[in-house]
Formats: structure tokens, C-alpha cells, sequence
């Protein structure tokens, strides 16, 4: 797999749940060589963009693309794409390296791969360990590694410093900012300010459903004092549930 | 708030029974396992009591009150009220959460067990008593009523013990059909000594004379299969770290 | 065809890796070997007793030549297990997916779920078909210990290995059809209720003596009907016409459940 310029692209996703809108026209694109970040409150619908860009929720209408196909049609999509999700768990009685196993079976990824993951989250000791014995952090680092698997040109990490300690996250962020720097691409959501103002180039933000800002971070936060000041004057009506 | 609130000591016993209470009532699969078994009992009652429909059986045709593993069958949608009210704890983490407001594990599991059998009996009533009503047999009340808590109580404490809801209420539903059945005939000394079989000859309906208990041992035994179901769920979760 | 070999490879160590799939398996064989060490002694007093004229008189006051009557033991003893606990296992391999967002994991490895269907059925026949083997293994060891002295050429003869065929395609198609209730229902303990209730129906042959029409179209009813004798037992359909229906059954859940499958979102 090269690892040249695939890009992703949001073309008018829209996702109904009933009556419920998660999504309305969601557009926009994430190039390569660069972290985007993907910035949003809690239900915002980021993970419901990210499960339709990854073909496991049906998009009501709209499109989303990788390397201009869709995620089901691409032939091992793990070698192309690697993905961390939220709702996307490993089966607890199973023990970390056998889910790291069937999804190389699955993607024809060879087996070597699974040490050299484990090596690089940091599990090679606990591996043959059942994952309901896994702590927070450690599930967090075997989702990351099931992702690495392929050696994809496309990373999406939904929320991945949940549950890891500072050195873990500093690990992630060192980690994401060589792989853009490799020409590949990485898209990241999160709703942590700080740890994204560190982190990414280009910043999305999604209020509500819709897009509200899509630019390179000093774009977003000009005028603004920070990020965090940035977002909460993009999704302004949203902060006043905590007030 | 009032000087009477803040002299008030700790939390009171019944605050935790209300507590656990509020849980059972609040999870649609109570609801369900009610209505599921509310409406087959009323169903089998009717037609056990109208006779309308008769199985062949090896020896000519049968009434189905005489079917006693048919006439049974409702109280495992039943017990799944109190699987769930325990078994729910492992989902999530909620035992987590339900220790966290009572730290006095013993407390919580009193609470529990008292709320878990408030609903049950309750349920339990509702379950049987049309059903014994329409087929004049409302002289059995207190056996069914025995029956069918002592059965939940076995589901109840299995569900701690395995910290599941699926396994105990798969396990209880399918012993009497595949193990009693391929068992029964090479063992029947012990397969009478099941849950299922105990619970049939309590109620005087045995499905086969090989396993039959008086209704007094099948009384005993049942209750040490509650009793001995309780007191492991009770022994792991004080000693288990949640 | 190599996505498919993949994705039945990767579905196949999913079974194989999980655990609680190896206890109910194992539950299931340690089963399967007490009934047959329970029954072994009844088995060889009988072969004992067989007369000179070759009558057997396995169960008591039935006299019955010997050859077919032990054979007839065998396939019912396979059968028993086949039909009531193979489903069971199956119910809880198809479970396993359903559990805390699993499925999402699957359908990021493998998203067109056409093919993820059809590589969980390819598994699930691999893994079943190797313990339906084993079953029969067990059962022909037990019935050789027990007819060794008198006839050691009995279970190699051509109906006998028919017979394991029958049983060893029984064994899959009802496994296939739990398999692919639970995958409908999402929902090991719905799939398992069903698998019971469904071979409660057949076993106690409550529709066989009162609409023996219906109970033919059942599944485990029809696994009966392919693989007894209709001289022993009160059959509902001929084994070819339950043959048909096993594979129909097979076949139409298993479509339904991997429509429903891409349809729906991988939640």
C-alpha cells in the first residue's frame, strides 16, 4: 500500500434516527500530511459521521469517501484505513492477541504485524491476557493497535486519549504528528481543547448536527484567545446547559 | 430541610429496598418477563380448565393439567425478573455505582433480596392466580406461590454467582428439556433431585413416576437449591472485588 | 474468492478464541461421553444376549434382529445430542457478535456484510461440522467396545456410513438455522429459547400426533423424519421430502438474517 495523498471527503451526509436529525449536510474534506481535528460537544455527531464515513451506519443521504470509494468497497479496507471507535469493542472473554489475530486473518494482514503492534502500544506483556481483565487505558491501547494493524494510509481515532495516562498521551500525540508527517492522513476527534490545540493542523467543528468552522487551526482561532474560546463561539448556545 | 431530616441517622433500610425497588421497576425486561408470563398461564390455565385442546399421548390422549413440565413452563419467563434485578448489576458496571451508595455490601444485598422478592411475589400472584381461578384450584395458591419464588430465588442468586443474565435463565429453561430428558431415564435418583423436577413434585405433578419426591421433600429440596443459590451469590459478592 | 477465505479464516479464530465457546463445547462432549458410558453396559448385556437366530432385545419384551436394531441405537444416540445441543452451541458462537459493539469491530474488518455473512456461515459449518465428527466418534467407539466380540464389521457397513453423512449434514443445517435466529434476534438467550422451543416440539412430538402437516415443516422435526426409521417411529414426512425442508430452512434463515444484517446499521 502507498502511502500517497488519500483524502476523505464528506459530501451532504445526512443521518435520521426516526424523526431525529444527527446529521444535516455534513461536507467537508481532511487532507493528507496533516492532523485534522474533528471538534464537537457530546452528541454533536461526530461519531455518527465517523460510523457512516466507515459504512456501519446507512447515511439517510449523502456520501462519504476515502481515496474517492466508499469504506465498504474498498478490497482490505484495514490496509487502507485504520479506525478506533467508540462502539467498536473487543469480545471480553477473548484474550488481546487472538483480537489482534482475526483481524489480520481478515484483512490478509500478516501475522507478524500483531507483535509489532502490540510492541509499539505497549501490551507485548499483557497479550495473552482475557480483555475483560484489561483496564480502561489498556483497551484504549489494544483499540489503537487493532488500527496500526495494516500499516494504514488513513487514520480515524474517535476520542483516543480516553482512559490513557499522561505518558500515553504524549505517546499518541508524538505518535499521530509523525504519521502525518509521512503524508498520510489523520482525522481525530475529540472534545478536548487543550490536547487538540496541541495536536492538530486543521480543525473541523460540528455543532448540533452541522458544520460550523472547517479550517487550519490559526484560521479558527484568530480573534479568539484560544481554541476553547474559538469553539465556544462556534457552538455558542450549547455551553449554557452547564451554566 | 428540616431539623427532623438532619438528626435523621444514615440511610434507613427501606430508603434501600424503595432503591431497589426503583431499579426492578424501572427496566423493561421486568415488564416483559411479566406480561410473557402472565399471558401463557392464563392461556394454559384456560385451556387446562376448558379442555379444549387434548395431546396424544403414549396412553391415549391427555389433558394438558396433567403435563406438568407444560403447566411449569410460565415460571421461567417469570424468574426472569429476578435475573435481571440481579444480573443487571454486571451490566455497565452498575455494581460499581449500587456500592458506591451502599458500601455495606451485606446492606445492599439484604435491600436486594428483600426488593427482589417483594416484586417477585407480587409478580408471582398475578402469574398464577388467574390461571387457578379459572381452573377452580385456588386451594394450591400457597404451593405455587412457594414454587415459583423458590425458582426465582435459584435464578436470582445464579445471576450474582455468574454475573450474567443470559446463563441462568438459559441454563434453568433448558435443563428440564435436555438434561432431564436424556438423563432421566439412566438416573432418576438424581435427576429428581433438579430444580425443575423438585418444583413438579412439590406441586404434585411429577412428569415421570422414576422421579417423583413426596410434595414435602420436593419442598426441602428446592429450597436448599434457593438457599444454597443465595448463599453463593452472597459469599462472592461480599468477597469479590466489584 | 480470497476476501471470502480470509474473512472465513478471521471468523474461524474468532471461535476458536473464545472461551466460552470452548466451555459449552466441552460441556457438550463430556455429555455425550457419560450418556454413552451409562448406556454401554445395557449395550453389551444385550449384544450378550443376542440368539443364535440373531434377535437382540435391546428394550425389554422387543425382540429385533440384531444388526439393525444396534445401528438404529447408534444414529439416536448421535442424534440426541445432534439436534438438542448442537443448536445451543450455535446459538452462542452467532451471540458472541452482539456483545458490547462487537459487531462494529467485524464490519470495520470485513464492511460488506454480504460477505461477513457468508464467512460466518462458512466457519460456523467448519467448526459444527468438526464437533457433529467428533460426536459421531464417540458414539462409534462406545457401540464398537460393544459389539466387538460379536460382530466387528458391523459399523463399516454401507448404510451405516450413509447414516453419518445424514447425520453429519443434519447436524450443520440446524445448527446453520440457530445460527441464524440468533443473528435475527441479536440475541444469544432469543436464540437459544428458540432453538429449545423448536426441538421441545419435535422431541415431545406434540404437533406429530395432532398436525403432523405442520410438524413435517419443522426443522428439528425434520431431522427425525431423515434420519429414523418409519417402522420405529411415528414420522411426519418421508426423508426426502425433510431433507428439502432442512435445506430450505437452512438456506432462508440464513438469507433473511444476512439481509436484515446489511440493512440495519452495525450497532
Amino acid at each position: 500500500m502507498s502511502h500517497a495523498f488519500v483524502v476523505i471527503e464528506f459530501k451532504g451526509v445526512t443521518k435520521r434516527y426516526g424523526r431525529k436529525v444527527a446529521v444535516a449536510e455534513v461536507t467537508f474534506s481532511v487532507r493528507p500530511g496533516k492532523v485534522t481535528g474533528f471538534l464537537g460537544p457530546n452528541g454533536a455527531g461526530k461519531s455518527t459521521s465517523l460510523r457512516v464515513l466507515l459504512g456501519l451506519d446507512h447515511a439517510t443521504s449523502g456520501t462519504a469517501l476515502i481515496d474517492g470509494k466508499r469504506y465498504r468497497d474498498l478490497r482490505y479496507p484495514l490496509r487502507t484505513v485504520g479506525a478506533l471507535l467508540d462502539g467498536a469493542q473487543p469480545a471480553p472473554d477473548r484474550r488481546g492477541v487472538d483480537h489482534l489475530i482475526w483481524i489480520a486473518r481478515s484483512n490478509r494482514i500478516p501475522r507478524s504485524r500483531v507483535g509489532e503492534v502490540l510492541d509499539a502500544v505497549g501490551l507485548t506483556d499483557a497479550a495473552k491476557q482475557r480483555v475483560s481483565k484489561y483496564s480502561l487505558g489498556m483497551r484504549q491501547r489494544l483499540g489503537i493497535a487493532a488500527a496500526l494493524l495494516g500499516d494504514p494510509a488513513v487514520l480515524i481515532l474517535d476520542e483516543p486519549v480516553n482512559g490513557l495516562d499522561p505518558d500515553g498521551i504524549r505517546w499518541i500525540r508524538n505518535f499521530l504528528r509523525d504519521y502525518a508527517t509521512q503524508g498520510r492522513t489523520v482525522l481525530l476527534s475529540s472534545h478536548l481543547m487543550t490536547e487538540m490545540a496541541g495536536t492538530a493542523d486543521d480543525v473541523v467543528v460540528i455543532a448540533n448536527g452541522r458544520i460550523v468552522a472547517d479550517g487550519s487551526l490559526p484560521e479558527i482561532t484568530r480573534g479568539h484567545a484560544s481554541l476553547e474560546a474559538a469553539f465556544f463561539a462556534l457552538t455558542g448556545e450549547q455551553k449554557q446547559v452547564w451554566a | 430541610m428540616t431539623a427532623a431530616d438532619t438528626a435523621r441517622p444514615a440511610i434507613r433500610m427501606t430508603d434501600l429496598v424503595a432503591a431497589e425497588l426503583t431499579k426492578i421497576r424501572s427496566l423493561p425486561a421486568t415488564w416483559i418477563a411479566l406480561a410473557v408470563a402472565v399471558v401463557a398461564n392464563g392461556a394454559l390455565g384456560f385451556i387446562a380448565a376448558t379442555d379444549v385442546v387434548r395431546l396424544a399421548g403414549d396412553s391415549g390422549p391427555t389433558s394438558i393439567a396433567q403435563i406438568g413440565t407444560l403447566m411449569l413452563a410460565p415460571v421461567y419467563a417469570f424468574l426472569a425478573i429476578a435475573v435481571f434485578a440481579a444480573g443487571t448489576e454486571y451490566r455497565g458496571g452498575q455494581l460499581r455505582l449500587s456500592l458506591a451508595a451502599v458500601p455495606g455490601r451485606g446492606r445492599f444485598l439484604t435491600a436486594k433480596l428483600l426488593a427482589t422478592l417483594a416484586a417477585s411475589l407480587v409478580a408471582a400472584v398475578l402469574v398464577v392466580l388467574p390461571s387457578l381461578v379459572l381452573r377452580e384450584a385456588l386451594g394450591d395458591l400457597g404451593r405455587y406461590l412457594v414454587a415459583y419464588l423458590l425458582l426465582a430465588l435459584i435464578g436470582y442468586g445464579l445471576a450474582f454467582t455468574v454475573r450474567t443474565v443470559v446463563t441462568p435463565i438459559a441454563v434453568l429453561s433448558a435443563f428440564p428439556i435436555l438434561i432431564s430428558t436424556t438423563l432421566g431415564g439412566l438416573w432418576p435418583e438424581a435427576v429428581r433431585l433438579l430444580p425443575h423436577e423438585a418444583a413438579l413434585s412439590l406441586l404434585g405433578m411429577p412428569a415421570d413416576p422414576a422421579t417423583t419426591l413426596s410434595p414435602g421433600a420436593g419442598l426441602l429440596v428446592l429450597a436448599a437449591w434457593a438457599a444454597g443459590s443465595v448463599a453463593a451469590a452472597w459469599i462472592l459478592v461480599i468477597r469479590r472485588d466489584v | 474468492m480470497s476476501v471470502l477465505f480470509a474473512a472465513a479464516g478471521a471468523e474461524l479464530s474468532k471461535i476458536r478464541s473464545s472461551r466460552i465457546v470452548w466451555l459449552i463445547t466441552g460441556a457438550v462432549i463430556a455429555l455425550h461421553l457419560l450418556i454413552g458410558l451409562a448406556n454401554l453396559r445395557n449395550t453389551s448385556t444385550a449384544v450378550e444376549g443376542i440368539t443364535p437366530d440373531g434377535l437382540i432385545e435391546i428394550f425389554a419384551g422387543e425382540h429385533q434382529p440384531a444388526g439393525e436394531a444396534l445401528i438404529d441405537l447408534l444414529v439416536s444416540f448421535s442424534l440426541q445430542i445432534v439436534v438438542m445441543f448442537l443448536p445451543i452451541i450455535a446459538a452462542v458462537i452467532a451471540g458472541q457478535e452482539f456483545r458490547e459493539g462487537h459487531l462494529a469491530q467485524s464490519v470495520l474488518a470485513v464492511p460488506r456484510r454480504g460477505l461477513l455473512m457468508a464467512a460466518k456461515a462458512i466457519a460456523l459449518v467448519v467448526f459444527m461440522a468438526g464437533v457433529a465428527i467428533l460426536v459421531e466418534l464417540i458414539s462409534n467407539a462406545y457401540m464398537f467396545l460393544a459389539v466387538k466380540d460379536w460382530d466387528p464389521g458391523l459399523l463399516l457397513g454401507t448404510d451405516t456410513l450413509a447414516d453419518h453423512g445424514k447425520l453429519l449434514a443434519l447436524a450443520v443445517l440446524v445448527s446453520l438455522v440457530s445460527f441464524a435466529i440468533t443473528t435475527l434476534a441479536r440475541s444469544t438467550l432469543i436464540g437459544i429459547v428458540v432453538s429449545v422451543l423448536l426441538m421441545a416440539l419435535a422431541m415431545t412430538q406434540v404437533l406429530a400426533r395432532t398436525v403432523p402437516a405442520v410438524d413435517a415443516l419443522l426443522p428439528v422435526s425434520a431431522g427425525r423424519n431423515l434420519l429414523l426409521e418409519p417402522a420405529d417411529a411415528d414420522l411426519s414426512s418421508s426423508a426426502g421430502y425433510a431433507a428439502i425442508v432442512l435445506v430450505a430452512w437452512a438456506l432462508l434463515s440464513t438469507l433473511a438474517a444476512g439481509l436484515l444484517l446489511s440493512r440495519r446499521d452495525a450497532r
